[in-house]
């Protein structure tokens, strides 16, 4: 069977291409592959940041905004530096050849990290992108593919194919490395499907997020600090409709509920005023939708109170300090009150990944990750960093996954 | 006070005259379910602030319809039947458990609201659907209507075979035996206009002597592009039928009917009453303004369901207009509220 397959070019150009030919291209691709953050590489992405970050273009925004403050010179810079110090002794990196893309649909700036990464590590790289993608991100794959034709490299490919065949099967069979974003749905589609030579799989399946603060730390903040957290609350869980992997959905609040109620009820009213939908529209449905869900939760005797009246962000407080999975989305909290934060961490499972958190010292949160040993959780970020991808994501240093180290001895 | 209600006829009541009598009715039955459903006192206490003496209508604590897919919700101690919403495959479905009191509550709220269309005798009757709808104790939405329909009909004749295909043949004969007289048309909507209608050709059928009753909501017409002027017409068109009353209800309030008016608005009867409210804060919306529509009935008693919040958009039209003897609330139902498709990193599959 073959498959028709859509290449995104430059100048938002889109080109049918025969499977045989995308094949034949990927074989050309991974003879084109260059040394770790070489120059070159460096130079183009860099350049991509300095046009989005330009004052004279409309703002970038949000998740764009992270995306490129953090591939600018500077930090650029800084990541070469810090790959460079993690090669041991007597080694030399060097790229890991193709590299397959699998990014998730929604989350939509995952692809450029997980491309830039890959590239930046010296690799060719396919990225099967959804069909639908935004013009915004459309006109960001664009400024990429404008400076690799100008540069000549014909080793990046952005493509869109249906998913039915067996195209995956065959890119996978050419391919060095594969990232898969998507669930667990979606890594299970592509677990069995071997790469070339038994080559390096990345997954990033289902994952639960939540949040802890320190009860008597936020009572004892003034109106304006709490304000400030109310922001960056707010950036954590509306970004995505709360959605992200990383978006929590619990808040662990360490202290009791007679002392810290009303604190907790200022910094979530606070929130729910900063709240704006992505689709205002469906919001209708979703409130229903949210206070459904709250209503369940106290018919089952999981919550003793529901706040769901005149606030965009729909919340109930649990009834006992137990884990907390309802995962609702589109601005709705569990907020669970516990007596410590050794609690939290004992509430830790596999799926978990991030838990950003509020009013702790930094001794305190590296004694609480460091006591956790089993499988579970891979960062501990401050509240108002949830959404902020770095090079360590998921338990995986990716430049390092996507490179081989050559012993010279 | 239930009793009282039903005796009169069913849009006779004031707006003012109606709040207070459903005011009281209210608070017991809030009073009565948060003594019987642990569930619905659990809910009382989290987000209603407990149980408290409402003083106006608009405050009586509601649910949200969507509750009763998620929890079986019941105030009897001995169910008779379990009804459920007609949903489509890998939807989940309301259940609603029905008691022989709520049942006969039902049964004589609606013969009260379908007397002044329908008069007293009982009249031949054609069901635009299959017998196969109507099951001894799991019953969907529309085979609830049926049944509830069966009983201002007699000698009823089912248009649909169990393929929900046009018995052509059933229904000629039954139009022979019975089309001289006045006779009764029940069905849901889409399948009055993609069976009834599409089957037959213009003046190939006689069904000026009958009174359709259809309801189901006008989803999958709008999306035909058939109004409910349209869908008049063209009835009156191919069948002469003129005689046509459309009506709001659904599976959680099954009993409490919204009848058509003369002017095309829905009337709550007496026993119910709509509030439409403002999303997101909740508080009632002015008139003519549109919003959630919340239904409030004195019918339910096996199950907490005298106060739910639909998922339906709509507004108040009109309040005590008096049109054709009409008093209290006149609404106009604009459809569902949409739903967001969150965004999120766990992928469909096949994009």
């Amino acid at each position: 069977m073959r498959t028709e397959v859509i290449a995104f070019g430059a100048g938002a150009r889109e080109a049918a291409l025969d499977e045989g030919a995308l094949l034949a291209k990927l074989g050309e691709a991974r003879r084109c592959l260059s040394p770790p953050f070489a120059a070159e590489r460096v130079d183009l992405v860099a350049g991509v940041a300095e046009t989005l970050l330009d004052p004279r273009r409309s703002a970038a925004s949000g998740p764009v905004a992270h995306f490129a403050f953090w591939t600018r010179r500077a930090a650029l810079t800084k990541l070469a530096a810090g790959f460079a110090a993690r090669v041991p002794q007597n080694a030399v990196a060097r790229p890991r050849g193709l590299v397959f893309h699998l990014p998730p649909q929604n989350v939509e700036t995952v692809f450029l990290y997980s491309w830039a990464l890959s590239y930046l590590a010296g690799n060719a790289n396919i990225v099967r992108l959804p069909h639908e993608i935004s013009a915004r991100m459309r006109a960001i794959v664009d400024l990429f593919l404008e400076r690799l034709q100008a540069a000549g490299d014909d080793s990046q490919l952005f493509v869109h194919y249906p998913s039915q065949g067996d195209l995956g099967a065959k890119i996978s069979a050419l391919s060095d490395a594969r990232v898969v974003w998507g669930g667990d749905a979606k890594v299970a589609l592509f677990a069995p499907l071997p790469l070339r030579n038994g080559g390096k799989s990345i997954w990033f399946g289902d994952r639960f997020s939540f949040s802890t603060v320190n009860g008597a730390a936020l009572a004892g903040l003034n109106d304006a600090a709490l304000k400030a957290l109310a922001k960056k609350l707010d950036n954590d869980i509306f970004v995505f409709d709360q959605m992200a992997c990383s978006s929590p959905h619990a808040l662990y609040v360490v202290g009791d509920p007679a002392a810290h109620s009303a604190s907790v009820k200022r910094l979530l009213d606070a929130a729910s005023l900063e709240w704006t939908m992505d689709d205002p529209a469906g919001g209708v449905g979703h409130a229903i939708g949210k206070m459904t869900a709250a209503f369940t939760a106290a018919a089952n005797g999981r919550a003793s109170s529901v706040n769901w009246r005149d606030t965009q962000l729909t919340s109930i407080v649990a009834s006992a300090p137990q884990r907390q999975d309802m995962r609702v989305g589109g601005g709705f909290l569990s907020v669970v009150f516990v007596p410590s934060l050794a609690e939290v961490a004992s509430f830790i499972r596999e799926s978990d990944q991030t838990i950003t958190y509020f009013g702790w010292e930094r001794g305190e949160i590296e004694a609480v990750a460091a006591s956790h040993i089993g499988p579970g959780v891979s960062r501990w970020a401050p509240m108002g960093t949830a959404l902020d991808f770095d090079f360590l994501w998921d338990g995986y240093d990716i430049p390092f996954e996507l490179a081989r180290l050559v012993r010279i001895s | 006070m239930f009793e009282r209600v039903l005796n009169e006829p069913p849009y006779s009541l004031r707006q003012a005259q109606k709040e207070a009598i459903l005011l009281e009715g209210l608070n017991e039955l809030t009073r009565f379910h948060f003594e019987r459903s642990p569930e619905y006192a659990r809910i009382l206490d989290a987000a209603w602030g407990g149980l408290t003496t409402c003083r106006d209508i608009a405050e009586v604590p509601y649910l949200p319809v969507s509750l009763f897919k998620e929890l079986e919700l019941k105030s009897t101690a001995a169910p008779s039947f379990v009804m459920r919403s007609s949903g489509t495959t890998g939807q989940r479905t309301s259940r609603i458990v029905i008691d022989n009191e709520t049942a006969r509550r039902q049964s004589e709220a609606l013969v009260a609201s379908f007397r002044p269309i329908l008069g007293t005798r009982r009249v031949p009757f054609l069901a635009i659907d299959t017998k196969d709808v109507i099951k001894p104790t799991d019953l969907t939405a529309r085979g609830g209507g049926v049944l509830g329909m069966m009983k201002f009909g007699a000698k009823t004749t089912f248009a649909l075979d169990s393929q929900l295909e046009m018995d052509k043949g059933a229904v000629e004969a039954f139009a022979r035996a019975y089309g001289g007289q006045p006779f009764l048309i029940f069905g849901f909507t889409f399948l009055v206009w993609d069976k009834l209608y599409r089957t037959f050709a213009d003046g190939e059928l006689d069904l000026s002597a009958a009174t359709l009753i259809h309801s189901g909501g006008w989803k999958k017409l709008e999306a035909e592009k058939v109004s409910n002027a349209e869908f008049r017409a063209a009835l009156k068109r191919r069948f002469g039928l003129e005689n046509i009353f459309n009506f709001y209800g659904f599976v959680e309030q099954i009993g409490s009917v919204f009848i058509e008016g003369p002017d095309g608005l829905l009337y709550p009867p007496n026993f119910s009453d709509v509030i439409v409210r403002r999303p997101h804060s909740w508080e009632p919306a002015a008139i003519g303004e549109e919003g959630v529509i919340q239904v409030v009935s004195l019918l339910p008693r096996s199950y907490p369901g005298h106060s739910v919040l639909t998922e339906d958009l709509g507004l108040v039209a009109t309040i005590d207009a008096g049109t054709g003897g009409r008093y209290g609330k006149a609404i106009r139902v604009s459809g569902r509220a949409p739903k967001a498709e969150l965004r999120g990193c766990s992928d469909v599959i096949a994009a």
